[in-house]
């Protein structure tokens, strides 16, 4: 029988047990009755020489190894009947423990499903990119995205041969196509994807057979694989479909595979993917103007084991070959530098979860101090019971147990109701997360491992709560507690100073809390407060994308948006339009650059924008020297160009710059634009915010958008009301110049603003705004807690004070003083912890120091008021007490 | 007669004997009890207190299986008896007792006849 055989068995095992030793006691009593003595004394004597029949059947139960567990079993009976006695405390305790293990649990599933679990791909830890950094354009603050993560077709080929650190390497590269089946015809976003990826990420698709590289060989018929949401929302969730032939881009296909939700490789999403052998001939920039670079994007398996020196070390010898066949595309000095695939998409917003994973820590420990706490109170009223129990003869190991055992039981209530706050915790927490932050192919759940984790929490949780308590009221003498069994009159109150300092942690974790959401809202005010340099409202901006496959020339694109923007300006409430290639404030595409006449600082980088006229009076830019861009130079595509200030001091210092003329180098890699060739400035504006809201402005450059052809063109316009609301005359306006145009992104300045600089800081002061004021009701229950404990024991003190003659107010200035000192230790404590702890939130915060002293000193008003609130109510309490009755009391 | 004095069993050996007595056949408790103060000619003392718990822990461990069978008497008794398990691990113990009264009586005598 095994253990729990025997457990199981108990009942019928104790029954033979009485019987094989009722059996014993008869044959030996029976034997002594023989040889001649008395029946009853024989019994007797049986009896003794076994040692007694009840202690003989508890030694045998003993040796069955069961009793531990049926120990356990009556500890938690106990428990669970002495909770249903208090279910005020019972309630409170598992609240408390819920929301601390819902809190921590949701956090740790973000980051779970978010950071380290994030994709379905095998091998997902070791996917891997790279990139080719500019050492060089990394000395100039960072401007025009000094590296370059595309490669060209020759250039993935070579790595993918030649490069020793990966297992493998895939590619892939974005392309708008339109997709046509007999039942109509629409634009998608594909991604051309080398063949070997579908077997290096190990993703087996949903409907229809892998993708296998002989697919792509030539002679074989063309393939492409659908994405879940769009076989969703446009084919009905048709399994039929697969195996159906289509048109992509002009090529008849057949559809084979329906992707599973969470395949997705391209961080920016696709609808289809189409198996391409790069072609090595293709040097990436290509003649057709409407495709003018197209990068694939490598993806590989790092081999195990490797350090990033020694992985950068191998690329940079496949780069320095490289850079020795193609030197247009590499700068003088650079080094090859990898990074996460998860990286890529999460960036900065890794930091952000961390600091979320301690802002939560902190949460957490809040709430295990008010649940020591509340055990403590509980234990410091149950005194009698445990010295009782022990003078009974329980050990003091099985006292400790069963006190451990109770906030276990305690713990797992409250596991349970965490589990639910969690469940609904992610879901509030996915309503304030901004798109875009984590990865697609991660799904937020409360999955095994994130249970698993809950678990953990709260085990610990629950010992850390109980452990405490139980060693210090089982601590001293027996003695000593039988006595003293009347409440302590005057003196220390026992468990007082342990209470007191895990009240004050609580205030001064709170404090750290405050101030982390305090300096959060101070970030979000200080971006929302930034200055542009331009007035950002009344302005709606679109994206335009133009059908793939048809080519714009410079012409071509000249005639496209003379109309468009003749005929948006011409509607009412537009007050100016332009067609840029680049977003005010985020910036544009940046160039080297040779001057005349002035000094190639070694800042020799600028910002360019390809525009249109009307560019300066839409954002709001100021002529400050020379004249501005005409719409006849435009029109004719002149070699001229307009700089801002910022350019014109780093490049030209005190001279003027009207009349000296500019290389942009990069022109000389695309083939329509004008190698070779000087720009003439005519004109000087004042700078603006260029490359985000947080740095100053970088030298620009606006250059007529007729220079050369480019794809896709950003259109500005500046309203007299509402941008929204001349969302759909814009719309109009520009298909009915080409119907075949599609406006994407679509949205108010102000909307771009907050997704890409709001978002994130609000969601900052959200979630540190939800755990700071749980933490601080928590602190302020514990104060409330302790105070009124100190009062109802001081009852009688307070009634010989007041009979003596102390006047009520003074009762109750000296309970509140003794509250309000705890209350201050723990602000010292909070603030001296927060001036060390915030500097690990830096990299979230903006425009405030991490020691920012307004935030500091509003927190610690905040909770002082909260304190004098919590201490109030059990201080009027003991003001009011009547001194008769108090006397009478004990 | 002068009482012959009594020792105490050596830790661990109870088991030792309740697994020889009972290899020679299932045997209840009550006999067991008897049987190993016969043997030892009253020396060994056998706490009755304690056999039953010894006999319920070699069960729990699989060294001994029991049946309820009737007793010459007419009464039902559980009888005990060794498994391959328990045979086993008798012959093991045995001869390490064995080894162990060897070496000692070796020391005691060693240290008798070596005063020169």
């Amino acid at each position: 029988m095994t253990w729990w055989q025997r457990l199981w068995h108990r009942r019928k095992l104790d029954e033979e047990l009485e019987k094989e030793l009722q059996f014993h006691l008869n044959q030996y009593a029976a034997e002594l009755t023989a040889r001649g003595c008395d029946p009853q004394e024989a019994r007797r004597q049986a009896r003794l020489a076994l040692g007694g029949l009840e202690q003989a059947k508890e030694n045998c139960r003993d040796a069955r190894g069961t009793g531990w567990f049926e120990d356990v079993a009556q500890d938690f009976q106990h428990a669970v009947r002495t909770f249903r006695r208090e279910p005020r405390f019972a309630l409170s305790a598992i609240f408390a423990i819920a929301v601390g293990v819902g809190a921590t649990t949701m956090v740790f599933s973000v980051i779970y499903n978010g950071l380290l679990r994030p994709f379905p791909y095998k091998d997902a830890a070791r996917l891997t990119t790279f990139s080719v950094h500019d050492l060089q354009g990394a000395d100039v603050q960072g401007i025009g995205r000094g590296d370059r993560g595309g490669f060209t077709s020759a250039e993935l080929l070579t790595f993918q041969q030649e490069s020793r650190s990966f297992e493998d390497i895939i590619g892939f590269m974005s392309k708008d196509v339109s997709l046509s089946n007999n039942l109509g015809t629409q634009q998608v976003h594909a991604a051309l994807v080398t063949p070997n990826t579908f077997q290096s990420l190990g993703v087996e698709p949903l409907l229809g057979r892998n993708i296998i590289p002989e697919d792509a060989k030539p002679g074989q018929p063309p393939v492409f694989a659908v994405n879940y949401k769009l076989w969703q929302q446009h084919f009905d969730a048709d399994p039929k479909i697969v195996g159906t032939r289509f048109v992509v881009g002009g090529v008849p296909m057949t559809l084979i595979a329906i992707m599973p939700p969470r395949f997705q490789i391209n961080p920016e999403g696709c609808d289809i993917w189409i198996p391409t052998i790069p072609n090595p001939s293709d040097a990436g920039i290509s003649t057709n103007a409407a495709e003018p670079m197209h990068f694939w994007w490598p993806l590989g398996h790092l081999r195990p084991g490797l350090n990033p020196k020694a992985e950068s070390a191998d690329l940079n010898l496949v780069a320095q070959r490289l850079a020795k066949t193609f030197p247009k595309l590499y700068p003088p000095r650079f080094t090859m530098v990898t990074r996460p695939f998860v990286d890529v998409v999460i960036g900065n917003f890794r930091s952000m979860l961390y600091a979320l994973a301690g802002a939560v820590g902190l949460l957490l420990l809040i709430t295990c101090t008010s649940v020591a706490n509340l055990l403590l109170a509980r234990a410091t009223t149950r005194e009698r019971e445990i010295a009782i129990r022990a003078s009974i003869g329980a050990s003091r190991g099985r006292l400790i147990r069963q006190l451990v055992l109770e906030s276990f039981v305690l713990g797992s209530a409250g596991a349970l109701l965490g589990c639910v706050f969690a469940y609904w915790g992610l879901k509030a927490f996915l309503l304030v997360l901004p798109g875009g932050l984590l990865p697609a192919e991660a799904v937020m759940s409360l999955n095994p491992v994130v249970l698993l984790f809950a678990l953990g929490v709260t085990i610990v949780t629950a010992s850390v709560c109980g452990a405490l308590p139980a060693i210090h009221s089982t601590r001293d003498d027996l003695c000593s507690r039988l006595a003293s069994g009347s409440k302590g009159v005057g003196g220390d109150v026992r468990g007082g100073k342990l209470r007191a300092a895990l009240v004050m942690s609580e205030v001064a974790l709170s404090i750290v809390l405050l101030i982390g959401a305090g300096l959060m809202t101070r970030t979000l005010f200080a971006l929302t407060h930034v200055n542009l340099l331009f007035n950002p409202s009344h302005i709606l901006v679109t994206q335009l994308s133009f059908p793939g496959g048809v080519s714009r020339t410079a012409t071509e694109k000249k005639l496209f948006f003379e109309q468009v923007l003749q005929r948006v300006t011409a509607s009412g409430g537009v007050i100016a339009a332009a067609t840029t290639a680049s977003l005010p404030p985020y910036g544009g595409p940046g160039s080297d650059v040779d001057v005349t006449g002035g000094s190639n600082a070694e800042q020799s980088r600028v910002q360019i924008d390809l525009c249109s006229a009307g560019l300066f009076r839409t954002v709001g830019i100021r002529l400050l020297r020379g004249r501005l861009l005409s719409q006849g130079e435009i029109a004719s595509a002149q070699r001229v160009v307009v700089v801002d200030e910022t350019l014109a001091h780093s490049f030209f210092g005190d001279r003027d710059p009207v009349g000296q003329k500019i290389r942009f180098k990069v022109f000389d890699l695309i083939p329509d634009a004008p190698h070779n060739t000087y720009f003439e400035v005519v004109g000087v504006v004042n700078s603006i915010k260029n490359r985000g809201l947080r740095d100053s402005p970088a030298p620009q450059a606006y250059l007529p958008y007729t220079t050369f052809g480019t794809p896709d063109g950003n259109v500005l316009v500046r309203t007299s009301g509402d941008p929204l609301l001349m969302a759909k005359t814009v719309q109009q306006a520009i298909q009915s110049v080409d119907r075949n145009v599609s406006l994407t992104e679509t949205g108010s300045l102000q909307s771009y603003l907050q997704r890409f600089d709001y978002a994130s800081p609000e969601f900052g002061v959200a979630t540190f705004a939800a755990f700071a004021g749980i933490g601080l009701v928590l602190a302020s229950v514990g104060i409330f807690g302790l105070l009124a404990y100190i009062v109802s024991i001081q009852t009688h003190e307070i009634g010989v004070r007041l009979a003596l003659g102390a006047r009520q107010s003074s009762i109750l200035a000296m309970t509140l003083r003794k509250g309000m000192r705890l209350v201050v230790a723990g602000i010292l404590l909070g603030v001296l912890g927060s001036h060390y702890l915030t500097r690990f939130l830096a990299s979230q915060i903006w425009g405030v120091s991490s020691t920012d002293i307004f935030t500091f000193v509003v927190v610690v008003i905040v909770v002082m008021v909260v304190g004098i609130l919590a201490c109030l109510v059990p201080a009027y309490r003991a003001a009011k007490v009547d001194p008769l009755v108090a006397l009478h009391y004990e | 007669m002068t009482p012959i004095p009594r020792s105490d069993l050596p830790q661990g050996t109870l088991d030792l004997l309740i697994l020889k007595v009972i290899a020679l056949g299932p045997v209840h408790g009550y006999a067991i009890a008897r049987r190993l103060e016969e043997v030892s000619r009253g020396v060994v003392q056998v706490p009755e207190g304690s056999l039953y718990p010894a006999l319920h822990r070699l069960e729990n461990r699989g060294l001994l299986a029991a049946d309820w069978k009737e007793t010459e008497t007419g009464r039902d008794a559980k009888f005990y008896r060794l498994t391959r398990k328990g045979r086993k691990h008798l012959e093991g113990e045995a001869a390490s007792w064995q080894r162990l009264i060897d070496a000692v009586g070796l020391i005691l005598a060693m240290a008798e006849g070596g005063g020169g």
